[in-house]
């Protein structure tokens, strides 16, 4: 069985000189939640729509299974549920006929998939509410269950979390981990909230102005991101002389006037606090921190954080 | 393509603007049968001038086309609206696919209506007490007049499409196409009524809504066995596959352009 | 009539057609069944194969996928208990290699005359004690296997269960003075009467009592008996540090030690054989806990009616 789920070459998509996405190379591997990130308008949707084959792409290819999109669609997609953007059904239809019609329109997996469906995201199964009575996060959850309705092994979800209140939030990472972790579904998802992604993803990938600037496994990252020794001092300058010229510590930044970070980990925390402490430079703060997430975000992005 | 057609219906669940066109198709007939009763054609030829009137006069060429840009409104404009497409488009389903679909509803909605509107001539004639005569025949005809005007409907339905401004201007330029329609019959109508001898050169003659007002009483009567044959005769003896292929034409150029503008939406 | 002809003739070109679809599409659908098989057979468990409610295939699909996801379950689940054995294995052998490091060491260094008079005396004694300790582990080991392959033989019979219960605390008493831990006893009076095998009843207390005394940190102790809706109550409670949120539902697992206090007196299996205990009494033994402000244990059983 190939390794990768989803596989790109040189993906472009070019809106007439516009801002669209650029040589993506994706790797998505199987039974792993995918994290695309990314600023609102760094090309995410645009990204997923390439793979679901809704538009076509400028360059490159996308490879699903190891088989080619294009000219396949017929067989791959079945095996893909989607949601992307808002959702979309028919106003004048009730939450089940929605289901029911693409129900008869794909096929399902088993007979009893529209009402497991609806009870799986906490639906009624067959009310007769219709779908323009429907609140935000019903429709949002109807969305969902139009997504697994039919048992899917890949699942391509844009901004999950979009518009969820903090319990809808909590139960949509839940959910997702579930299928991941017990039903061994692979997952993309995409957001611009770093703590959701660096709470759910097993890989990252970081798309900036439709380029991925970076794919990496969690694991690895957090190891990346480096641990270093945060110094609050009165004066930043004087400290930073003093920790090359008398403690030859040279791998450290000044962050501004009074902040220091050494990544020097050799360093030890309690001479640094006694050397600072004989020139008389005051120390008001020694924490040892790691990046975060977002810290690691602006730097590879090389910009100010998400929005 | 069945599944995909079954499901088109399915959408027009709950749209009001439906039940009450089909129930406007209904009861509008019974006027004119009572009134083609009453004006000249008497108990024997007031059911076929009510089927005249209705199918290939006023009736029809008012109501298909309407029911068209309608249609078009309801089953192609709302599914951008309520952004759809993409859950479709993933299934999936070709665009192109999906177009026909749409139209193939439109055309069988059509054949309804029609069919509507002749079973409660029917009906109303049989109410009144009128004889019926040539039912097989004229059945025939509804069916076919309802498809050779959906056919005719295509511009307008390319139209509401490609203009994509909401439901009520759609419905608004299909009743103004409807119209259209229903001009070029009245022309020849009331040229005819006033004695005059067909100009074959004329090409109002031959466009087709003309057409099928000509096609109309000679396919109903099966006028074959007449000793002689006049000019006015002639006017009447369209065969049908004339018909057909002018409408087969129209179908054969709005069908191309109806998918060009589909395929062109952004999902 | 030309008509009627003609009409026939479409309807017959009409049927025609729609019959080589369906045959198409059932082919179709067939080789999709093919290939979708074909995956799954490669090992992809979670390939499922779709099908409309109303298509000739669709019973048959749908029995393909319901055999497909009972048998990844089934080897899902034979994963992790395959997972969970190979723990259990590593665990036990560490367990009984521990004491009986300690006893070879002890037992050789008295053997080489290394050791004399009192020295000698504490090494043999520490090698007596950690030879009980591995006979207690390999004993309660064995119930444990007995218990949950079902062959472990309980007697329960008719019992006054106040009667029983105020005399297992009885001994508990003097041990609770010796260790300085309060205690609170609430007992009803009698007669409430519970099909019990009173050696099971005194093991899953003493159980019970002894983590309550030796890994709670607590201070005072709790037991209260109720009888309730027919069912008579065992709650022992403890103010002691309690059990963390996310090691509450494993505790009754075998092997498991919270706090990985692998001291002397705990071999991990003693809440498992506890709630077995229970079980086969037709009873429960259940636990909560508030994080630092204790734990409660509470043991079911149905009333006899009288």
């Amino acid at each position: 069985m190939e390794p990768f789920v989803i596989q790109t070459h040189r993906l472009t998509k070019q809106y007439g000189g516009q801002a669209g996405v650029f040589d993506l190379d994706l790797h998505v591997r199987r039974g792993t939640i995918y994290g695309l990130l990314g600023r609102n308008g760094a090309g995410k949707s645009t990204t997923m729509k390439l793979l679901l084959g809704l538009t076509p792409p400028t360059a490159g290819e996308v490879l699903l299974w190891g088989t080619p999109l294009r000219g396949h669609e017929g067989e791959l997609l079945p095996r893909i549920g989607s949601m992307i953007e808002a959702p979309g059904f028919y106003p004048n239809l009730t939450g089940t006929e929605n289901l029911q019609l693409f129900a008869a329109l794909r096929g399902i997996p088993r007979r009893s998939a529209v009402q497991d469906a609806l009870e799986l995201v906490g639906l009624p199964y067959r009310d007769r509410k219709r779908f323009s009575q429907y609140s935000m996060g019903m429709k949002q959850r109807l969305a969902i269950a139009l997504a697994v309705l039919h048992d899917p092994e890949l699942l391509i979800l844009d901004e999950p979390v979009n518009g969820l209140d903090p319990i809808g939030i909590a139960e949509m990472r839940d959910f997702i981990r579930r299928l991941c972790k017990e039903q061994g579904k692979t997952v993309l998802l995409s957001s611009h909230i770093l703590s959701e992604v660096a709470l759910l993803a097993d890989d990252v990938g970081i798309i900036d102005h439709g380029r991925l600037l970076e794919e990496e496994s969690m694991a690895v990252l957090e190891k990346k991101n480096r641990q270093y020794i945060r110094l609050d001092v009165s004066d930043a300058a004087q400290a930073a002389h003093l920790l090359e010229n008398t403690l030859g510590i040279r791998d450290f930044t000044a962050e501004d006037d009074h902040t220091l970070c050494v990544y020097d980990l050799r360093s030890d925390p309690a001479r640094l606090a006694q050397a600072l402490q004989e020139q008389g430079i005051a120390l008001t703060e020694l924490h040892r921190c790691q990046d975060t997430l977002e810290d690691y975000f602006k730097r590879v992005t090389g910009g100010a954080g998400l929005g | 393509m069945v599944e995909l057609i079954r499901c088109e219906f399915c959408k027009l669940k709950r749209r009001r603007v439906l039940w009450l066109l089909a129930f406007a198709a209904c009861l509008f007939p019974v006027p004119v049968v009572l009134l083609s009763g009453s004006s000249g054609g008497g108990v024997e030829g007031a059911f076929e001038t009510a089927s005249l009137i209705l199918l290939s006069w006023i009736g029809v060429p008012l109501m298909v086309p309407f029911l068209a840009g309608l249609l078009a409104a309801l089953l192609f404009c709302t599914e951008q609206d309520n952004g759809t497409l993409k859950n479709l488009y993933t299934i999936p389903v070709r665009p192109a696919v999906l177009a026909l679909a749409k139209v193939a509803v439109i055309f069988l909605l059509a054949v309804v209506f029609t069919l509507l509107t002749f079973l409660a001539a029917l009906a109303a004639a049989v109410g009144f007490g009128f004889s019926v005569a040539g039912l097989a025949r004229k059945l025939a005809a509804a069916v076919l007049a309802g498809l050779f005007y959906a056919a005719l409907s295509l511009p307008a339905v390319f139209l509401v499409l490609w203009l994509r401004r909401g439901m009520l201007l759609s419905v608004l330029l299909s009743g103004v196409y409807a119209v259209v329609l229903e001009t070029m019959v009245w022309r020849e109508v009331y040229a005819i009524s006033n004695g005059r001898t067909p100009d074959w050169a004329d090409p109002s003659l031959w466009t087709p809504p003309v057409l099928i007002f000509r096609w109309y009483p000679g396919f109903v009567s099966s006028v074959a066995d007449t000793a002689e044959i006049t000019a006015q005769d002639l006017f009447f003896l369209v065969p049908t596959w004339q018909v057909a292929t002018a409408c087969a034409a129209v179908t054969a150029l709005c069908l191309p352009l109806i998918l060009w503008v589909w395929k062109r939406r952004e999902v | 009539m030309e008509l009627v002809a003609f009409v026939f003739a479409f309807s017959a070109a009409a049927a025609a057609l729609a019959a080589c679809a369906a045959l198409h599409r059932t082919r179709q659908k067939l080789a999709e069944i093919e290939r979708a098989v074909a995956d799954i057979r490669s090992g992809n468990g979670c390939r499922r194969i779709l099908a409309r409610p109303g298509e000739p295939a669709a019973a048959l699909v749908y029995e393909i996928n319901d055999i497909v996801q009972n048998y990844e379950g089934r080897l899902a689940a034979l994963q992790t208990a395959q997972e969970a054995n190979r723990q259990l294995m590593t665990s036990l052998s560490h367990d009984v290699r521990t004491p009986l490091t300690t006893l070879i060491g002890a037992l050789d260094a008295a053997h080489r005359g290394l050791l004399t008079g009192q020295a000698r005396e504490e090494s043999l004694d520490a090698a007596r004690r950690k030879a009980h300790e591995l006979k207690n582990y390999v004993d309660a080991l064995f119930d444990w296997f007995k218990l949950n392959s079902g062959e472990f033989s309980l007697q329960p019979r008719p019992v006054e269960a106040v009667e029983l219960t105020r005399n297992f605390l009885a001994d508990w008493v003097p041990l609770w003075e010796e260790q300085g831990m309060n205690y609170r006893l609430q007992i009803p009076e009698g007669p409430f009467r519970a099909a019990l095998d009173p050696d099971a009843y005194r093991r899953i207390l003493n159980n019970l009592l002894q983590n309550a005394l030796t890994h709670s940190r607590a201070q005072c102790t709790s037991v209260t008996l109720t009888a309730r809706d027919g069912a008579l109550e065992v709650q022992v409670a403890d103010d002691g540090v309690g059990i963390p949120a996310e090691a509450l539902p494993h505790i009754f697992e075998r092997l498991y030690k919270g706090d990985a206090s692998r001291g002397s007196r705990g071999s991990g299996l003693g809440l498992s054989i506890a709630r077995q205990l229970a079980l086969c009494m037709g009873g429960s033994l259940t636990a909560a806990s508030t994080p630092g402000k204790g734990a409660v244990f509470t043991l079911q059983f149905p009333l006899l009616a009288d």
